[in-house]
């Protein structure tokens, strides 16, 4: 139970306060409701690049970082394909140096030149850090772009192509900051010690000026329903082979979300769950294996991912996950299978509200998918799927209609 | 209002925090109790002084804490996982160079059930053949994967070349380490290590009386048969000498970086000052490499610097991954910024922000019970109690620029070991 009270500035700003008097630190989080998926197919990447010209200066404060550390905050941020997300916690008592810098790289940035080129080049480095310089590193690369064909999940949040963010013009980052960056498109959210009465006020003081923009209308494409399995085999220099299979699953506002959840859980969320327990220990066909739903706020995807034993035939493994997967199709699952992963949901949930910045990143994130109440009643609608909803829900979702699959080999080693 | 205009900032000059309670159980095990908070959780930490520093084989200490999970003698590997999920419960396990831990998450209201599992699966482990099998399975071909890693192969020759020769903190793990692991190996270092004279609890979380009771009627109860002797193994340092190389990898798009040396763990008087001049260097994200690597020529999406504690010595380093055409400036501006702390004086403005950053940092990390069970165990693997960080804010706040000089002079010198991959 995360308490909290929420109050929406003038400007459309809405402001959310969890106090706890336990600390003597405050966690600030602000989401910025806009993500890869906001992007021009042509300027990919751009969301991320532009997080991180956020700390390159604002319009009146030449650092954001220093004056942070100097009040002894620490800060972070990260963005994805649906939002970006600016987090820091600092000692309350200096809580107004949050509030100073926050508002004023809303206000407006300094957009130097010398910094864009500078992230240009860190981001670039990133790309290569985390994309090309690690085995397997390319895969969502390669699997997005399957996956997806019309709605920009296609793309990767880093960016599709490294050209892309190597072309980027200052005139691109200004018209960017324009579209997204305002009050009426942020969430400013606190957790710690501080009191809604004095959050209220200081937000008034340094947010409540910034103008309300007009927000762009612009209609996200959905992606259409996927008729025929899709494949792809790519190889690369790597030690074992591995197996991507992905497959289109609900929104974040549908009925079923929890429920999907619940159900890759049950697939495959600890060593006694049917897809590890089959695949790595009785048939022992696979080295490792993970089930996850992307979650994301439009249509996601439930994605099967494993690396294959050393003698064992690439094509071989994908059938026995197929097999796996019709049996549960055909026979449902138990509940005590759906009782133990609604328990394991309940803990976690538990000791994700132990922490400050958590509960800062939970409510904001709460609010952007529309109701921020939401955030208490999680455990209620965990608890409202039945097995026969798994039942269903695997049954609808994981068809080879509707599934892409990437054999990712070993070079020279044909599966 | 004036935007222009920095506000005032104060940071505390001391700092209160839980203070655990330390009890003994029933068979003398230490347990230290962190009570506090919100939600009806605990976890609950069995810390054994089994790292990998006391195995003659590298990896039997992970073998060990990791096939804890592998089966008991009433239960299967299947049985355990799905009896620890029933209740929601959440197992880690984790060794380091010197301890390995056993974790358990909990809610609350289960400890009765849960608290009994970890004790079993801790005490009753029997190690079957085919789980040791796949832990080997699974290790090699980790490795491989992370052989093509240029910060791993990195990572491994900075270790040896810290720590040479036999020393147990320096070992480069190769496929035939889990190879030559079998059942008797792992199961005598079991009999060995995972016992009640050799661990010390620490529970913290929201809990009562009822809670602490049941925890003297699992683990106060464990006793063994009879007193293991355990091996000395004091005597396996080597004279550490500086080592520079490089690994050329033809398909790599950048290079890891790995520079340091030998460094005195935080028993030592010269490791908070040491803490101060790391984090001026690569600390943080103002630090000064940051600043000229990344944040002016855009050569790296991260560098840092830091000073790394262990029982039987410590090292600092500084890491990062760099685009390979900006190799040799790097390595060039590296050596830039080490001079420059030993040839000049870290002006007030900078030495205080790092003080004022690093109070925060202290803050950060005494914050509720899990936060303050991790400083807790980091000091008691030292035989220190919380005490220990009674003065910790002064000794950074008294830290002055000539003592920083003078330990980067006594540090920052020609024994610095330089490793590049890529």
């Amino acid at each position: 139970m995360v308490k909290f009270e929420k109050t929406v500035l003038p400007n459309g700003l809405p402001v959310i306060v969890n106090y706890d008097q336990s600390t003597p630190l405050v966690a600030m989080n602000i989401l910025y409701k806009v993500g890869a998926r906001n992007e021009d197919e042509n300027k990919t990447g751009f969301a991320h690049l532009f997080e991180h010209l956020m700390f390159g200066g604002s319009v009146n404060i030449p650092s954001y970082d220093e004056p942070l550390q100097r009040a002894g905050g620490e800060n972070n941020a990260f963005t994805n394909s649906d939002f970006t997300n600016y987090y820091l916690t600092i000692p309350a008592q200096n809580i107004e140096t949050a509030f100073w810098l926050e508002s004023d790289r809303m206000l407006s940035l300094a957009f130097s030149e010398n910094s864009l080129e500078v992230q240009r080049n860190v981001v670039m480095e990133e790309f290569k850090q985390r994309y090309l310089n690690q085995p397997y590193g390319d895969v969502w690369l390669n699997l997005r772009p399957l996956a997806y064909k019309v709605h920009p999940y296609k793309w990767a949040t880093i960016g599709k192509d490294l050209s892309h963010i190597e072309q980027a013009t200052m005139a691109d980052v200004k018209a960017f900051f324009r579209q997204w960056y305002c009050p009426n498109n942020a969430i400013l959210t606190l957790s710690g010690n501080i009191t809604v009465k004095k959050a209220v006020e200081l937000a008034n003081r340094w947010f409540g000026e910034i103008p309300k923009q007009h927000l762009s209308e612009k209609i996200i494409n959905a992606e259409p329903a996927q008729h025929e399995k899709r494949f792809l085999q790519l190889e690369r220099n790597i030690p074992a082979n591995a197996i991507y299979k992905t497959f289109h699953a609900c929104n974040r506002f549908d009925n079923d979300f929890y429920a999907t959840e619940l159900m890759v859980d049950i697939l495959c969320g600890s060593n006694s769950s049917i897809l590890y327990h089959s695949l790595v220990k009785e048939q022992k066909l696979f080295n490792t294996i993970n089930v996850y739903f992307t979650g994301d706020i439009d249509n996601g995807l439930i994605v099967i991912e494993g690396k294959v034993n050393e003698s064992v035939d690439i094509q071989t493994a994908d059938n026995a996950i197929n097999e796996l997967l019709n049996k549960v199709i055909n026979q449902g699952v138990s509940e005590m299978e759906l009782n133990i992963v609604k328990q394991k949901t309940e803990s976690a949930l538990q000791f994700s509200e132990m922490n400050i910045g958590n509960r800062a990143l939970n409510l904001a994130y709460f609010e952007m998918i529309g109701n921020v109440e939401t955030i208490n009643h999680q455990m209620e609608n965990y608890n409202r799927v039945t097995v026969d909803d798994i039942q269903r829900i695997v049954a609808e979702v994981m068809r080879e209609q509707n599934e892409s699959v990437m054999y990712y080999c070993k070079k020279g080693g044909a599966a | 209002m004036n935007r222009a205009l920095e506000p005032e900032v104060s940071l505390p000059d001391n700092i209160t925090f839980l203070q655990p309670e330390k009890i003994q159980l029933a068979n003398g095990i230490p347990a230290y109790l962190i009570c506090a908070g919100e939600q009806e959780v605990v976890k609950l930490e069995v810390v054994f002084n089994a790292g990998v520093w006391y195995g003659d084989y590298a990896l039997v200490a992970s073998a060990v804490n990791s096939l804890l999970q592998a089966g008991t003698k009433s239960k299967t590997a299947f049985e355990l996982s799905q009896a620890f999920d029933q209740y929601g419960a959440y197992l880690q396990t984790e060794v380091s160079l010197d301890i390995a831990v056993v974790r358990l998450f909990t809610l609350t209201k289960f400890v009765p059930e849960t608290f009994p599992l970890l004790l079993e699966i801790i005490q009753e482990s029997v190690f079957p053949k085919n789980e040791i099998d796949l832990f080997q399975e699974q290790g090699i071909q980790q490795l491989r994967i992370n052989n093509q890693r240029v910060e791993y192969t990195a990572r491994g020759l900075f270790s040896k070349a810290l720590f040479p020769g036999n020393h147990h903190y320096g070992r480069i793990i190769e496929e035939s380490d889990y190879l030559c692991l079998n059942p008797s190996l792992i199961t005598d270092w079991h009999n060995c290590y995972y016992t009640p004279d050799n661990c010390f609890l620490v529970l913290s979380g929201l809990f009562t009386q009822k809670e602490v009771e049941v925890l003297n009627n699992v683990f106060g109860r464990w006793t063994v048969g009879k007193e293991v002797q355990r091996k000395d193994t004091a005597s396996l340092d080597e004279a550490y000498q500086a080592v520079e190389k490089h690994v050329e990898k033809q398909d790599a798009v950048q290079t890891a970086i790995r520079i340091g040396c030998r460094a005195p763990n935080k028993l030592d008087e010269d490791y908070v000052p040491l803490m101060v001049l790391t984090t001026i260097l690569g600390g943080y994200f103002g630090s000064r490499l940051m600043r000229n690597l990344r944040e002016e020529k855009g050569y790296t999406y991260g560098v840092g610097c830091s000073l790394v504690s262990h029982i039987r010595g410590g090292y600092l380093v500084i890491s990062t991954q760099v685009g390979k055409p900006y190799l040799a400036d790097s390595l060039a501006q590296i050596n830039l910024e080490i001079n420059n702390l030993k040839d000049q004086l870290v002006k007030d403005e900078e030495l205080s922000l790092v003080k004022n950053y690093l109070s925060g940092v202290f803050l950060r990390s005494l914050d509720g019970t899990m936060a303050v069970s991790d400083r807790l165990k980091s000091v008691v693997v030292y035989g220190q109690t919380m005490d220990f960080y009674k003065d910790y804010l002064q000794k950074v706040k008294n830290t002055n620029s000539c003592e920083l000089q003078s330990l980067a002079l006594k540090y920052f010198n020609s024994k610095m070991t330089w490793i590049t991959v890529g």
